[in-house]
């Protein structure tokens, strides 16, 4: 999730109908006089019969009425804090709109012969970059306001909203191994649900968007291979490295490493395939297994830094995650960044929902 | 509950057995309450009718963002806020009628006490 462009703030400056938002601002005002006029008589009647009429139930009756009123007052300001809200949508839109017209016109003016043009344009480009920045910055204020105003109505915890299930893809993309993987809400440590708003930001689920499970086509070299400069360093040129040299590079890697030592990776293996603790491995299991933490390590969905356990301590790892499209199953991989043996897979494993889940949190917060 | 009658139309006198406490009820300004908790209950309803096309015409009249988002939330929590109030509105009412009309059935039934 990333921040809208300028073309996409200057569609939404464009389209956005300043006038039918003041129409229903009024209305907003309207009805929330007609709401204050509605608790103003309610809050009569208690004091009108309350004199000849003592006892319990008038008590009861006086305190449901009470409510009544309260709830009335409430929606008053409720209503009237909306309006103000709308208005000032419409506000930022027709101020954003009218500087953006006034760029427009300049650039539409002029004339690429003359000598000052590209100066003009220049500086009409920074005024349409200022405006629409600028709407965007007021975009931000009204909805954390209205978030806030959403939260303080008087109707219980709003619900995490429900995940779409993944698109229904015909069988020839899933054997392509594209597109998108479904969506998934983070879980905090607290248990609640997050998501991620259109400018990237960790936001309690109902305030974002669920965060897309896209296989990332990270590219041949990027990711894990520049973070772990051992696997090509005895390659001689680093800068055009096609995928099968990163993945002997990296096969190379992972089969000297401690952690493919069979005494550590035997019971990853097992755990993969659902075999019982002491059974025999065989050889094509192993061999398949391999392959996939190599394919992991070569084309990593998402890269993070991790921490390993280290005695009774705890040292930084790389970690991968990868989805692999044959049992759609996720896959973690971790790799020493220092200690005794740097730039070593650690370890590679099926992940619980709990390690995804802080996986994701981690992607998501990388260099906020 | 025991209960007698003041002498002056609409006004009951009625005991409270679990109390022992004397309470007076006066049934016309209760049905008076009734009219007006109904007319009440009712205008709101209405109210909610009208804003509710103003609010989704606003609704469309954002573009499709996190603003658009915010506000359909914040407007989708405080119109169910109008509904609850409009049932509370409602339930006053019927509670109030209800009542009104079980003290107006024992104002009717217990006989005038001379003084």
């Amino acid at each position: 999730m990333s921040a809208p462009t300028r073309e996409q703030l200057a569609t939404r400056i464009r389209t956005t109908e300043s006038t039918t938002l003041i129409a229903s601002a009024r209305s907003f005002d309207i009805a929330a006089e007609d709401i204050r006029d509605a608790e103003r008589r309610v809050r009569a009647l208690t004091c009108a019969t309350g004199l000849p009429w003592d006892g319990t139930a008038h008590r009861a009756w006086l305190g449901y009425l009470g409510l009544v009123a309260a709830r009335l007052t409430q929606t008053v300001r409720g209503l009237g804090e909306l309006a103000g809200a709308l208005r000032e949508i419409a506000h930022a839109t027709d101020c954003a709109r009218t500087e953006l017209a006034a760029s427009t016109r300049l650039l539409d003016s002029l004339r690429p012969e003359s000598p000052d043009a590209s100066a003009a344009a220049a500086h009409a480009y920074l005024a349409i970059e200022r405006t629409t920045r600028s709407y965007h910055d007021s975009e931000r204020r009204i909805r954390t306001n209205l978030w806030r105003l959403g939260d303080s109505a008087p109707v219980g915890v709003p619900p995490t909203p429900p995940l779409l299930p993944p698109p229904d893809r015909p069988w020839w993309q899933e054997l392509l191994d594209t597109g998108a993987l479904g969506a998934t809400w983070i879980t905090g440590r607290n248990g609640a649900a997050y998501g991620l708003d259109e400018d990237g930001n960790v936001v309690p689920a109902p305030r974002g968007h669920p965060v897309q499970l896209v296989r990332g086509e990270s590219g041949v070299g990027d990711g894990l291979a520049k973070l772990v400069p051992r696997v090509v360093r005895d390659l001689r040129d680093k800068s055009a490295l096609t995928e099968g040299q990163v993945t002997e590079a990296f096969a190379q890697t992972v089969r000297e490493s401690q952690g493919w030592r069979e005494g550590h990776i035997n019971r990853h293996i097992r755990e993969w395939y659902g075999l019982k603790k002491g059974t025999d491995i065989p050889a094509w299991m192993r061999k398949e297994f391999f392959d996939k933490v190599v394919r992991a390590c070569v084309r990593p969905d998402k890269v993070v830094m991790g921490r390993l356990p280290d005695g009774t301590s705890t040292q930084p790892a790389y970690e991968v995650l990868y989805h692999d499209p044959a049992t759609r199953r996720h896959l973690m991989v971790r790799f020493y960044v220092k200690g005794n043996h740097p730039g070593e897979l650690a370890t590679a494993f099926r992940p619980t929902q709990a390690q995804i889940d802080q996986f994701l949190r981690k992607e998501a917060t990388k260099g906020a | 509950m025991a209960a007698h009658n003041t002498g002056v139309t609409g006004m009951s006198r009625l005991k409270e057995a679990w109390t022992d406490s004397e309470i007076v009820v006066d049934v016309r300004s209760l049905l008076g309450a009734v009219q007006v908790l109904d007319a009440t209950s009712r205008s709101v309803d209405e109210l909610i009718r009208a804003v509710r096309t103003r609010a989704i015409d606003a609704y469309s009249a954002i573009a499709p963002s996190d603003l658009q988002d915010a506000y359909g939330y914040c407007w989708g929590r405080w119109s169910q806020t109008m509904l609850d109030v409009a049932a509370t509105l409602d339930q006053a009412q019927r509670l109030t009628d209800r009542a009104a009309q079980v003290y107006a059935a024992v104002d009717g039934s217990v006989p005038t006490v001379r003084r």
